[in-house]
C-alpha cells in the first residue's frame, strides 16, 4: 500500500511538471504581450515605445523561453510564483484569496447535490420506470442542457429585482458581512451549480441502487421479512455509497468549470473570476498560476479517488 | 455545468475498475443480429425516439435553412432594429436589425457542426488511443490510461478558457479543446473491447499469421466498437453543444457576425433584453435546450440498447 | 427614514440577526431565509446611514498615478487623492486645490500653480507645494515606473531626469509653501491642461523611497493616506473598495463611507432596483429597465471622447484624403445613434470637441458622393478591406456589422475582424490593420493632446497616432498653439488647425456616445460627467448628500 501511494505520488509529480512545462511553454510562445495590454501610447505624449521596451526588461519577458521557466520552476520550488504584472502581488497572495470564495461555493453546491442526488436517485431505483424514476431523468438531464449563465441571469431577474428575496450578486453586503448576509449570498450561485451539478450524481446513485437491489443479499433480506424502507436503507444504498465517493472526486475538479460561469455571473470572488480576467490581460504569471492550481486539484482528486477505493474495495489490485 | 455532462452520460465508464472492463455485447452475439435487437429496444424507449424524431426535424430545417428563411442572416436593417414578431420577420429583429428567424437557422448549422465535429474528433483519438492501449498493453497501456485519468478530469471549460485566452477563440480551438479532453471516454470504452477481443483465436490466428495492428484495429476492432462509442460520441454531441454555449458567454466561442446558437442566447444576456425583448433570447436558449436535450436521449437510448443488462438501465 | 449618522449599522446586524432566521441554519434553508427579511433595502447598506455604493465597471488593479491610465483605478483615486485642477462641465480646467486659475507667462516658458493655503493630508499633515513638487518628479522620472513622464517633456530637466544624469526635475521648485514654479526648455502654453489634474502624493509618506520602482510599492495597494473626499479603507477583492469620509478634506464631506463595487452591468442594473447600488453608469440598452425602476433617476452627460475608425496610412490605397472621406460619408453615422445609441450620442467630424470644431462642414451621409469620391481616387473595390475590433461591447459590435454592410453598399468589400485587444495592438505596431474601430479620448481639457493622435511624431507605439497621419501643416499648427499663452489667441489657431483635420480626416469619426448615469434619488449633489472615470476631476464629491 505504502509503495503504491509513493508510486502514485512521484507519478503525479512528474505529470505535475510536465502539465507546468507545457502551459509555461503555450502562454510565453502564444501570440500576445502583456505589456502592451498595460500601456496605452496615446497617454504618453511620445514616451510610449520606451516604456514598453523598459517595462519587457522589467519583467524578464526580453529572455528566451527557457530561461524564463528555469527562473520561474526555481522560484516555484521556494514556494514563489511570481509577481503578477496586473495586481502587481505574488501570485501565491491572488490566487490564496480567490481560493476560499471558490471552496465556498463549490462546497455548498456539492453538499446541496449530493442531497439532492441521493435523494431523487433512491426515489427513482427503488420506484423503477414510473413517473418518479422518468421525472428525475428529465431533470437530470435539463440540468445539463441549459446554460446555467441563462439560470442565473433569470433567477437574478426573479429573485433579486422582481422579489427582492435575495441580493444579486457578490459575496457579502459591503459593511455587512455577517454569517447570514453571507448565507443569502451563496444562495443563488450555490443552488445553480448544485442543480447543474446534482444531475450526473442522480443517475449514479440510481443505477448503483438498482444494481444493489437486484444482489442476492438483498433478496435473501427481504426473503426474511425486512421491510423494503429496511433493506433499501440500511443495505443496498450503503454499499451502492461507496463507490459514489470516488465518483465524486472526479466530479470536484469538474465543478470548477461551472464555478467559473457561475462566479461571472453573480460577481463572486474567485478563482473562476480570476482566470477570466487575467486571461483578458495577459497576465502570465497568474494564468500559469490558476493551470497549476487546476492541476493540482485534478491530480489530488484523482489520487484521492483511487486511494479511496482502493479501501474500500479490496478486489481493487495495487498496481 | 456543461462539462458535467460527459460524466453524466459516461460516470460509469469514466471511473476506472468500478464494475470491472465490460465486454461488447456486439461481437458475442454475433450470430443473430445484435444491432437489429439493438435498434428493437431503442424503439421501446419512447424518450429516446421523441428525441432521435425531434433531433431529425432540427437537422432538417437547418439543413434547409436556405430555403425556409426569406432573409439573409446576416443582412442589416437598421430601418428594423429590436422589432416584435411580425409577417415579415417571424422571430422578429436583433440590435442590428438582422432577421431572428434566419439567425436561429443557420446558427443551427454553426452549432451542430461544432458538436459533430468536436465528438467526431474526441472518439476518433480515443478509438485509436483506447485500441493501442488494449492491443499492445504493458507501459503503452498503462502510460494513455494514466493520460486518460488525468485528462478525463480536466474541466473542458477551463481547457477552453487557457487555450483559447492564449492563441485567441476559435471555432478550431473550441474543437481541439473538446477533443483533447473527451478522448478518455471513448478510449476506455475501445481499450475495453480490444481487451475483450484479443483473446479471441480468430484474433490471435490473424496476429500469427501476420496481421498488422493497423488492419486489426480496422477490420475487427473498430467494427466491434462501434456501438458502444456511437453512445459516447452521441453524448459528446450534447456536451460539445453547451460547451460552445458557453465559451459563449466567456467571449471565446464562435466569433460574430457568424451566428451560434451560443452567442446568440449571449447577445441577449442582458436584464432588459430578457424583459422586454424575449425574441431574442427564446429561439436560441430553447433551440438549444431541445436539441441538448433530444441528444441526451437519444444518447441515453443507445446505451441501454447496446448495453441491455448492465447498468439497471431498463426503461 | 431619517438622516441619522452612523447608527445605521447597528439596526443592519440587528436585522440580519433575526433568531428566527438563526434556528434554521443549514444552507437548504437558506432559501426560507431569504424570504424571512425580505426589504433588500432595509438589508443591504442600512438606509439611513449615509453609505454608499457605486458602480465601478471594471476592477481596479492598482491605485498609482504613476501606473498606465486605467479607468475604474482612475475612478477610485478620484475620490481618494485631490488634485490642483479639476474639469468643468465644458471640460475647462477648474481649481481644486488650487487658488487660482495657472499663471502661464507671456512666452509660454513658465507655469506658476497656487495652492489653497491650510491644506491637509487625510492623516492631518499639512499638504504643501512640496507634495507637489515631490509628485512631479515622481512622474517625470521613468525609473519609478511612471507611464506618465511624456506629459513632462517640455519642463527643464526632464531630460536628464529620464536618461539618470539628474536625480530630480530642476524645472519644477516650491519657492514657498503655497507655489509651485515649473520652468520650461521649450514653450508649452498646454502643460496645465496635460499635468493639472494628476492626484497629488503624500511627500511625508513616500519621499523617502528610493525613486526606482516606487511605483510597485505597496501603498499604491493600499494608499490610506490622501486628499480626497474620502480615504482609502481597503480592497476586497473583486468585491467593493470601501472608503470613508476624509476629515481634513478641504471641504466638510457629507456621506460617511462609500463603497464601490465592480459587478456585471445587468448585476448594476438589477441593484438599482434593489436599492443595493445607488449610482451606477448604465448602457442605452438598459435604459428602458432603469427608467421604470422607482426612486431612480437617469441623467446623461455629453462624452468627450468618441468612437472612431483609425484608417491604416502606411498603406498606398488608403493615403488619398478622398478615400477616407468616401468612408465616411459611406457611413450612416446620424442612423447609428439614433438606432445603436437609441438616440444617446452626437456625430462628430473632427477630433477636437465643442466649439474648437468646425461647423456645418461635416459628412453627412451620402453614398452616391461616397461612391464618386471613390471612383475619383481610382478605388479598387475588388481587394477587400479589414476591419477590426475587440468585440464585446454591444454598441460597438452593432456599429461594427452595420458599417460593414454600408461600406459593402459603395463598393468598399470590408471583412469583420474580431481580434483580441492584444492582437489589435501588434496590428497597430506592425501596421497590418486596414480599419480598426475602437473608442476613447478626452482632447477637451486640452485641445493640443489631439496631436498625440494626430502628429507625425507620435505613431504607435511612441504615442498614440494609430492611422499614422501626417500633416506638416496640422503638426505646425498645433506646436504654434502651445507657443501662445493669451487664451483666445490660442483657440483660434486649435480652429484653424480643426479645420485642416476635418478637412484631411484622419480617422473615421463616428460619434459621441453619452454617458448615462443612473442614481437613487436618495443621492443629491451629484452632477452627470462626460468622463465616467472621472479623471479629468469633474465632480466635488464632498458636496454629495444622502438622504
Amino acid at each position: 500500500m505504502a509503495a503504491y501511494v509513493i508510486r502514485r505520488l512521484l507519478v503525479n509529480v512528474l505529470v505535475f511538471l510536465l502539465i507546468s512545462v507545457g502551459i509555461f511553454t503555450l502562454v510565453r510562445v502564444a501570440p500576445g504581450d502583456p505589456v502592451r495590454m498595460m500601456v496605452d501610447p496615446e497617454q504618453m505624449r511620445g514616451g510610449g515605445a520606451a516604456f514598453i521596451e523598459a517595462k519587457r526588461q522589467e519583467l524578464g519577458l526580453d529572455q528566451p523561453v527557457v530561461v524564463q521557466y528555469g527562473h520561474w520552476l526555481s522560484g516555484a520550488l521556494r514556494g514563489d510564483l511570481g509577481f503578477s504584472y496586473v495586481g502587481h502581488r505574488p501570485v501565491g497572495a491572488v490566487l490564496g484569496e480567490r481560493l476560499g470564495p471558490t471552496l465556498q461555493l463549490m462546497g455548498a453546491a456539492l453538499v446541496v447535490a449530493l442531497v439532492v442526488a441521493v435523494a431523487l436517485g433512491v426515489a427513482a431505483a427503488v420506484r423503477r420506470n414510473t413517473a418518479v424514476d422518468y421525472g428525475a431523468t428529465v431533470l437530470g438531464l435539463a440540468a445539463v442542457s441549459v446554460p446555467p449563465f441563462f439560470l442565473g441571469i433569470v433567477a437574478i431577474y426573479v429573485f433579486s429585482l422582481k422579489f427582492g428575496v435575495l441580493p444579486s450578486a457578490g459575496m457579502t453586503t459591503p459593511g455587512d458581512g455577517g454569517p447570514l448576509d453571507q448565507l443569502r449570498h451563496l444562495v443563488l450561485p450555490g443552488l445553480i451549480l448544485a442543480f447543474v451539478t446534482a444531475g450526473p450524481f442522480t443517475r449514479y446513485v440510481r443505477s448503483g441502487l438498482v444494481d444493489e437491489l437486484g444482489a442476492d443479499y438483498v433478496r435473501t433480506a427481504e426473503a426474511k421479512g425486512a421491510s423494503k424502507a429496511r433493506v433499501v436503507l440500511r443495505h443496498a444504498l450503503r454499499n451502492s455509497l461507496i463507490p459514489l465517493i470516488t465518483v465524486v472526486m472526479y466530479q470536484i475538479p469538474q465543478m470548477l468549470a461551472g464555478a467559473v460561469v457561475i462566479e461571472q455571473v453573480f460577481a463572486w470572488p474567485g478563482m473562476g473570476q480570476l482566470a477570466v480576467s487575467s486571461i483578458g490581460q495577459h497576465d502570465y504569471p497568474v494564468i500559469v498560476g490558476f493551470a497549476l492550481y487546476v492541476a493540482v486539484l485534478v491530480l489530488v482528486c484523482n489520487l484521492v479517488a483511487d486511494l479511496l477505493y482502493a479501501v474500500v474495495d479490496p478486489r481493487v489490485s495495487l498496481r | 455545468m456543461t462539462a458535467s455532462t460527459s460524466t453524466d452520460g459516461t460516470t460509469v465508464t469514466a471511473v476506472p475498475d468500478l464494475k470491472g472492463p465490460k465486454g461488447p455485447r456486439g461481437p458475442k452475439g454475433a450470430s443473430a443480429s445484435p444491432r437489429a435487437r439493438a435498434l428493437r429496444r431503442f424503439r421501446r424507449n419512447r424518450l429516446a425516439v421523441a428525441g432521435a424524431v425531434v433531433l431529425g426535424v432540427v437537422a432538417l430545417v437547418t439543413l434547409l435553412a436556405p430555403l425556409i428563411a426569406v432573409h439573409q442572416p446576416n443582412a442589416v436593417d437598421l430601418e428594423a432594429v429590436r422589432q416584435g414578431p411580425s409577417g415579415a420577420h417571424w422571430f422578429g429583429t436583433d440590435a442590428s436589425g438582422r432577421d431572428v428567424f434566419a439567425r436561429v437557422l443557420y446558427a443551427g448549422r454553426v452549432s451542430l457542426l461544432v458538436g459533430l465535429t468536436a465528438a467526431l474528433a474526441a472518439v476518433t483519438v480515443g478509438t485509436l488511443l483506447g485500441a493501442v492501449s488494449g492491443l499492445f498493453g504493458g507501459w503503452a497501456d498503462h502510460v494513455i490510461m494514466r493520460a486518460a485519468d488525468i485528462v478525463m478530469s480536466f474541466p473542458t471549460v477551463v481547457v477552453i478558457l487557457v487555450l483559447a485566452g492564449i492563441v485567441g477563440p476559435s471555432v478550431t480551438v473550441l474543437i481541439v479543446a473538446i477533443g483533447l479532453t473527451q478522448w478518455p471516454v471513448a478510449g476506455r470504452v475501445v481499450r475495453g473491447v480490444t481487451l475483450s477481443l484479443r483473446d479471441r483465436e480468430y484474433i490471435q490466428a490473424a496476429e500469427a499469421a501476420g496481421a498488422t495492428p493497423w488492419w486489426l484495429i480496422r477490420r475487427h476492432i473498430v467494427p466491434a466498437a462501434l456501438p458502444p462509442v456511437t453512445v459516447t460520441g452521441t453524448l459528446a454531441v450534447a456536451q460539445a453543444i453547451m460547451l460552445e454555449t458557453t465559451a459563449s458567454f466567456l467571449g471565446l466561442g464562435v466569433r460574430p457576425p457568424q451566428a451560434s446558437w451560443g452567442n446568440m442566447l449571449n447577445d441577449a444576456q442582458n436584464l432588459t433584453l430578457i424583459q422586454t425583448m424575449p425574441w431574442l433570447w427564446i429561439p436560441p436558449g430553447i433551440a438549444i435546450a431541445v436539441t441538448v436535450l433530444a441528444v441526451n436521449f437519444v444518447g441515453d437510448g443507445l446505451r441501454d440498447a447496446v448495453t441491455p443488462a448492465g447498468r439497471g438501465g431498463d426503461k | 427614514m431619517t438622516i441619522g449618522t452612523g447608527r445605521g449599522r447597528g439596526a443592519a446586524v440587528g436585522i440580519g440577526r433575526r433568531p428566527v432566521a438563526m434556528a434554521l441554519g443549514g444552507v437548504l434553508a437558506a432559501a426560507a431565509l431569504a424570504a424571512c427579511s425580505s426589504d433588500p433595502t432595509q438589508q443591504s447598506s442600512g438606509g439611513d446611514t449615509g453609505v454608499l455604493n457605486m458602480y465601478l465597471y471594471q476592477k481596479p488593479k492598482t491605485f498609482s498615478p504613476l501606473a498606465p491610465n486605467n479607468g475604474p483605478d482612475q475612478l477610485v483615486m478620484s475620490f481618494i487623492f485631490d488634485s490642483l485642477y479639476g474639469a468643468d462641465a465644458s471640460y475647462a480646467l477648474k481649481p481644486r486645490m488650487a487658488a487660482a486659475p495657472p499663471q502661464v507667462s507671456k512666452d509660454a516658458r513658465s507655469v506658476t500653480f497656487t495652492l489653497l493655503p491650510g491644506l491637509k493630508w487625510s492623516d492631518g499633515k499639512p499638504l504643501t507645494a512640496k507634495d507637489v513638487v515631490f509628485t512631479y518628479n515622481a512622474l517625470a522620472n521613468p525609473a519609478t515606473g511612471s507611464a506618465q513622464s511624456g506629459k513632462f517633456a517640455a519642463v527643464d530637466g526632464a531630460k536628464e531626469l529620464a536618461d539618470g544624469k539628474a536625480g530630480s526635475l530642476k524645472g519644477v521648485t516650491a519657492p514657498d509653501d503655497t507655489t509651485v514654479k515649473i520652468s520650461l526648455s521649450r514653450p508649452a502654453a498646454g502643460l496645465p491642461g496635460l499635468i493639472g489634474n494628476f492626484p497629488i502624493l503624500p511627500a511625508h509618506v513616500l519621499g523617502r523611497l528610493p525613486a526606482k520602482g516606487l511605483g510597485d510599492n505597496g501603498f499604491f495597494t493600499k494608499p490610506t493616506v490622501g486628499s480626497g473626499a474620502f480615504t482609502f479603507v481597503q480592497y476586497k477583492t473583486d468585491q467593493y473598495v470601501e472608503l470613508a469620509a476624509n476629515p481634513h478634506h478641504r471641504q466638510p464631506v457629507s456621506i460617511k463611507k462609500a463603497f464601490l463595487k465592480p459587478v456585471t452591468s445587468d448585476v448594476a442594473t438589477a441593484q438599482l432596483g434593489t436599492g443595493e447600488m445607488d449610482l451606477a453608469q448604465i448602457s442605452p440598452t438598459d435604459l428602458p429597465t432603469v427608467q421604470k425602476l422607482k426612486d431612480v433617476k437617469v441623467v446623461t452627460a455629453k462624452s468627450p471622447g468618441f468612437n472612431r475608425i483609425a484608417v491604416n496610412q502606411s498603406k498606398a490605397r488608403f493615403k488619398d484624403a478622398r478615400v477616407r472621406q468616401a468612408l465616411l460619408s459611406a457611413i450612416d453615422r446620424k442612423g447609428l445613434v439614433e438606432k445603436v445609441l437609441a438616440g444617446a450620442g452626437t456625430v462628430v467630424d473632427s477630433s477636437f470637441y465643442g466649439d474648437l470644431a468646425p461647423s456645418g462642414t461635416g459628412y453627412a451621409y451620402d453614398p452616391a458622393k461616397a461612391k464618386s469620391l471613390l471612383a475619383a481616387a481610382g478605388w479598387d473595390s475588388s481587394a477587400p478591406v479589414t476591419l477590426s475590433w475587440v468585440p464585446g461591447q454591444r454598441d460597438r459590435d452593432t456599429a461594427a456589422t452595420v458599417i460593414q454592410s454600408q461600406l459593402k453598399a459603395v463598393g468598399v468589400n470590408v471583412e469583420l475582424k474580431q481580434v483580441q485587444a492584444d492582437a489589435l495592438l501588434s496590428s497597430y505596431e506592425d501596421k497590418s490593420y486596414d480599419l480598426a474601430l475602437f473608442g476613447g479620448g478626452n482632447y477637451a481639457t486640452e485641445p493640443s493632446t489631439v496631436a498625440t493622435i494626430d502628429a507625425c511624431d507620435q505613431a504607435y507605439p511612441n504615442g498614440g497616432n494609430i492611422s499614422r497621419f501626417c500633416d506638416g501643416e496640422l503638426d505646425g499648427l498645433l506646436k504654434k498653439a502651445d507657443t501662445i499663452a493669451e487664451p483666445a489667441e490660442r483657440k483660434s489657431v486649435f480652429q484653424q488647425a480643426a479645420k485642416v483635420e476635418n478637412a484631411k480626416v484622419p480617422y473615421l469619426w463616428l460619434y459621441n456616445p453619452d454617458t448615462i448615469w443612473a442614481y437613487r434619488t436618495r443621492l443629491s449633489g451629484f452632477e452627470p460627467s462626460g468622463v465616467p472615470t472621472n479623471e479629468v476631476g469633474f465632480w466635488d464629491m464632498a458636496s454629495w448628500k444622502l438622504s
